[in-house]
């Protein structure tokens, strides 16, 4: 008769430990974006080209007055320009004439001044580019104007200055 | 943190059998033992984007860019301690630079979606730690381009997630 | 692959501004003629226009006493006394003030000066 052994094994224990160990990990993603490059007007109320008081057949008491106009752009835009017919056609001509109180005047731009903004940093976005433009109005002498009383005004007239960048 | 276990089993006994062929057990005992270190890691790093569309320069309203999640999975139980963003492409706070505009990340407070436990026939999974990042970008900005339009543009951003 | 930037302008943009002024009429003769105190070219005179085309007529000393200016082309009168003959009979005694001359200069030819006079009525 054969001896038959049966043995088994059984597992007496399972131990366990866990740690925690200090460390970090990445989680890396993109950020995208387009730029349109845009210039705007500059903040503040819109300045008068102002001739004071012109005496008829005389003439104005600031017979040249000037005015400046500031844009503000996207930083690194090329400075904008003016073409040859810079201003509206509506309250005079595009080349820059007009009539105040029967008095032609004509209009002339100069310019731009540039002032630059700052480049951006990894957490300042870029500041504008400023550009000013000067208007220079001219009222000749010896007009008689126009006005049924003794005096009449002052008179405003709007107009605007187009640029294009 | 540690947790320990302990299991009983019920052992053999190994006889010697009589030529006579009596059927016996027997049992000799020993111990399983491991150390687990937690981690975290990335399971979705580089395949996100925040993407803010067109800004068109001094534009009114804020932008508001693609909300992103990113996931990291973590020894079930375990979680992280805090998540700061990079210093390299920004501040930790979040902050950035894309095209010349500044853009602001938030990253919230983790979700959690449980793992299963191992068994004696599968492997377990960990638990899943999702954070959602959303962004702005403030109305009113220059930008910096030196053309009509320019991008899109990418810049590379960072979770750090610290445990 | 290179890429070309093209310097195409972006677009266009407005800046409002205002032209202003005030008229005030030439003081009336109670005519049809308009004084006038601040002609250009006037020196200071006080010079009558036909208030509808200002066509200057007449040229007056400055308003308030105020001096002519010292300035060629003044509206000055000048009476020098001249002989029987018609002949300028010398410097002295010249009657000058203010008159209805509207031009006058002085003009050198070989030598001798000329004064050479534009009346107006």
């Amino acid at each position: 008769m054969m001896k038959r052994f049966l043995a088994g094994a059984a597992v007496a224990g399972i131990a366990f430990a866990s740690t925690a160990q200090a460390g970090t990990t990445n989680g890396a993603f993109n950020v995208s974006a387009s730029l349109n490059s845009e210039c705007a007007v500059a903040a503040g109320a819109p300045p008068t080209l102002d001739f004071g008081v012109y005496t008829a057949f005389g003439s104005a008491a600031t017979p040249n007055p000037s005015i400046t106009l500031t844009f503000n752009c996207t930083h690194k835009l090329p400075a904008p320009t003016v073409s040859g017919t810079p201003f509206d056609g509506t309250n005079g001509t595009t080349a820059g004439g007009g009539t105040v109180v029967g008095l032609f005047y004509t209009m002339a731009v100069t310019g731009p001044t540039s002032a630059l903004g700052t480049d951006a940093t990894t957490s300042a976005g870029a500041t504008a580019d400023a550009f000013t433009y000067t208007i220079t109005g001219t009222m000749g002498a010896g007009q008689p104007g126009q006005c049924t009383t003794a005096s009449c005004g002052p008179t405003t007239v709007g107009r605007t200055l187009t640029i294009s960048f | 943190m540690g947790l320990s276990l302990r299991a009983a089993a019920a052992a053999a006994a190994l006889g010697f059998v009589l030529p006579a062929a009596q059927a016996a057990t027997t049992s000799n005992n020993f111990n399983v033992t491991v150390t687990l270190t937690s981690q975290c890691a990335a399971t979705n790093s580089g395949t996100t984007t925040v993407a803010f569309g067109t800004y068109v320069a001094f534009q009114v309203a804020a932008a508001t860019g693609t909300a992103v999640n990113l996931t990291f999975q973590c020894t079930r139980g375990f979680s992280p301690v805090s998540a700061a963003f990079d210093t390299v492409n920004g501040t930790a706070a979040g902050v950035g630079v894309v095209q010349g505009l500044q853009y602001t990340l938030t990253a919230a407070a983790p979700t959690t979606t449980a793992g299963t436990a191992a068994t004696t026939a599968t492997i377990g999974t960990g638990d899943t730690k999702t954070y959602a990042i959303t962004s702005t970008m403030p109305g009113g900005q220059a930008g910096s381009c030196a053309t009509a339009s320019c991008g899109p543009t990418t810049v590379v951003r960072t979770l750090i997630v610290t445990f | 692959m290179s890429t070309v930037a093209m310097d195409a302008r972006a677009g266009q943009v407005t800046a409002p501004f205002y032209v202003k002024a005030a008229l005030q009429k030439a003081a009336p003769t109670g005519s049809a003629f308009c004084r006038v105190r601040n002609m250009p070219g006037a020196y200071g005179a006080v010079v009558t226009v036909v208030c509808a085309t200002g066509t200057v007529v007449e040229i007056g000393p400055p308003a308030d006493q105020a001096a002519w200016l010292p300035i060629h082309g003044g509206a000055y009168r000048f009476l020098p006394p001249v002989s029987l003959a018609g002949v300028m009979s010398g410097d002295s005694d010249m009657d000058t003030g203010l008159g209805t001359v509207t031009s006058w200069r002085v003009f050198k030819v070989a030598g001798r000066d000329f004064l050479e006079m534009t009346v107006r009525w």
